[in-house]
C-alpha cells in the first residue's frame, strides 16, 4: 500500500486538485460568514424584540484606602477592608435603607411590576419587603485590588439607576462617615450597559462568589457579542474543518489510487523516459 | 541588479524544445536498433494528445527520416468507424482498420524510415495488443498525476507476455 506513497505524491495530488480545494474553501468561508452575520443579526433583533433577554446593568466602583499605618500586625486588616466594606452593603440594615428610599420614588405597584421577572414569593404589591433587593444588587471586592464594585440590574434602566444610587447614598452618607477616621472611600466611576443574556448578571455574580473562597468576584459580566470576534470565529472554524477534510480526502486518494507523478517512477520499471513534453496549448480535434 | 540568471524561453519554445528532445531520443533508438515500426499506446483516453505528440515528433524528424503516422482503429460491431475517426481529418494521419493493418505495414515498410501506429490502450482492447505484435517495439504516452500504477503495470505485463519490447515512455503534464 505504501510502495507508491510519499509526501511528494500528496503534494502532487494537492496541485492536481487545487481548483476543487479552492472552491471548497471559498464555500466554507462564505458559509461561515453567513452564519456569523446571522448570529449577529439575531442578537441585535432579539435584544430589540425581546426585552426579557436584556438586562439594564449599572456598576459603580469605589476605591477603599485604609488610613491605618501598614506594619506587620496590620497587613491582614489592610487586605480585608474592601471586602468588609462590600459586605456592609449586603446587610439587612442597608437593604432596609434602600427599600425605604425606593418606596419614596416608586409606588409598590411600580416596584412590583419592575421585579415581576424575578422568582419571588410576593403575591401582590402590598407584600413587598426589602428581600427582593438580593436579586437586584450585588457588591464585591474587585480581584485583589482595593476597589469594590456595586452592581445593580433590572429590565428598566431608570429603576436600576435609582437602586444603585440609593446604595451609593448609603455607602457615602451613612457608612463612610462612621469609618472616616480609618478608611477613605473614594468614588471612581459608574458604568451603564445593556447585557443580552437569558441569565441574570447579579445571579451569576452571586453564584461565583459562592464558588470561590474569597469575597471578590471578578468575572466579566457582559455577555454581549463582539462582532469582530464572532465573525472571525464563524469563518475560522469552518475554514479549518474544510482544510482538514481536504487533506484527509487527498491523503486517502493518494494512498489508495497512486499515480505516476515523476520520471523516477518510470525508471523503477527499467523503462527510459523518452521525453517530458511541455504542453503549451491543448490540441483541438483537427490539429 | 539581476539576481535571477536562469534562462527564460517562451512557452511555445519550451514545448518545441521538449518535442525535439523526444525526437532526438527516438532517432537514437532507430540508429541503435533495427526498429522502425513503433506502436504508440497509453493507459489513458487521450487520443488527441497522442496524435498531437506523435505528429509533432514526426514533423521534427522529417528532416532526417521519412515518417508515417497510422491510426489503427477498431471497427464497431456494425462495421462502421468510431465517431472520433470521422472527426479527425488530418492528412498526416491515415486511419487504418485492424484487418488491413498488416497489408498497410507491408506496403509502407520499405517506403518510410519510421512508422508510428497509434493504438487504443492495450490494457483494455485486445485488438490493440494484436496490432502491437505486428510492430517492432512500443512507446507509451502517459500523463503525470493521471496515469495509474495499476494500469501501467498491466500494460507492461501484456507487452512482456507477447514479447513486445517497450522502447520508452513519453510523458506530459
Amino acid at each position: 500500500m505504501f510502495e507508491h506513497f510519499g509526501i511528494r505524491d500528496v503534494l502532487s495530488s494537492i496541485k492536481k486538485y487545487r481548483l476543487i480545494i479552492l472552491i471548497f474553501l471559498s464555500l466554507s468561508v462564505v458559509f461561515g460568514a453567513y452564519r456569523g452575520l446571522n448570529k449577529l443579526m439575531h442578537q441585535s433583533s432579539s435584544a430589540v424584540n425581546d426585552p426579557a433577554h436584556s438586562f439594564e446593568v449599572s456598576s459603580a466602583s469605589y476605591m477603599i484606602n485604609p488610613k491605618i499605618k501598614l506594619d506587620k500586625d496590620n497587613t491582614n486588616i489592610y487586605r480585608d477592608v474592601p471586602s468588609q466594606t462590600a459586605a456592609v452593603l449586603m446587610t439587612d440594615f442597608c437593604k432596609k435603607y434602600v427599600f425605604e428610599g425606593i418606596t419614596n420614588i416608586y409606588s409598590n405597584e411600580e416596584i412590583f411590576k419592575n421585579i415581576s421577572y424575578l422568582d419571588t414569593e410576593y403575591e401582590k404589591p402590598s407584600d413587598l419587603d426589602f428581600e427582593f433587593l438580593d436579586d437586584l444588587f450585588f457588591s464585591s471586592q474587585y480581584e485583589n485590588t482595593m476597589i469594590i464594585k456595586l452592581t445593580a440590574e433590572s429590565h428598566d434602566s431608570q429603576f436600576t439607576k435609582d437602586v444603585l444610587n440609593l446604595y451609593r447614598e448609603y455607602l457615602e452618607k451613612e457608612y463612610a462617615p462612621t469609618v472616616n477616621d480609618n478608611v477613605d472611600i473614594s468614588y471612581i466611576d459608574t458604568v451603564n450597559q445593556v447585557v443580552n443574556s437569558d441569565k441574570s448578571v447579579v445571579a451569576a455574580l452571586i453564584e461565583e462568589s459562592k464558588d470561590s473562597n474569597a469575597a471578590s468576584s471578578t468575572k466579566k459580566t457582559s455577555t454581549s457579542l463582539n462582532p469582530v470576534k464572532v465573525m472571525i470565529k464563524s469563518i475560522a472554524i469552518p475554514f479549518i474543518i474544510a482544510v482538514t477534510l481536504c487533506l484527509i480526502v487527498i491523503f486517502l486518494i493518494t494512498l489508495f489510487n497512486p499515480t505516476l507523478n515523476r520520471e523516477t517512477d518510470f525508471l523503477a520499471y527499467d523503462i527510459p523516459v523518452i521525453g517530458e513534453i511541455y504542453v503549451h496549448k491543448k490540441p483541438k480535434e483537427d490539429e | 541588479m539581476n539576481f535571477n540568471m536562469s534562462y527564460k524561453i517562451s512557452k511555445s519554445q519550451k514545448q518545441k524544445q521538449s518535442i525535439l528532445y523526444a525526437a532526438g531520443y527516438i532517432h537514437n533508438i532507430i540508429s541503435d536498433t533495427d526498429n522502425k515500426v513503433f506502436a504508440v499506446s497509453s493507459t489513458l483516453d487521450n487520443f488527441n494528445m497522442r496524435k498531437f505528440i506523435i505528429t509533432q515528433i514526426s514533423k521534427n524528424m522529417s528532416e532526417t527520416y521519412s515518417c508515417k503516422v497510422l491510426n489503427c482503429f477498431c471497427s464497431l460491431e456494425n462495421g462502421s468507424k468510431p465517431e472520433y475517426i470521422n472527426k479527425n481529418s488530418v492528412d498526416s494521419v491515415i486511419n487504418v482498420n485492424l484487418k488491413n493493418l498488416s497489408n498497410v505495414l507491408d506496403e509502407n515498410r520499405d517506403k518510410y524510415d519510421v512508422i508510428f501506429v497509434l493504438l487504443e490502450p492495450v490494457n483494455i482492447f485486445a485488438q490493440s495488443l494484436n496490432c502491437a505484435r505486428l510492430c517492432d517495439s512500443a512507446i507509451m504516452i502517459e500523463r503525470y498525476l493521471y496515469s495509474k500504477y495499476k494500469e501501467f503495470e498491466k500494460s507492461l505485463m501484456y507487452f512482456a507476455e507477447n514479447n513486445i519490447n517497450v522502447s520508452g515512455v513519453i510523458t506530459y503534464i
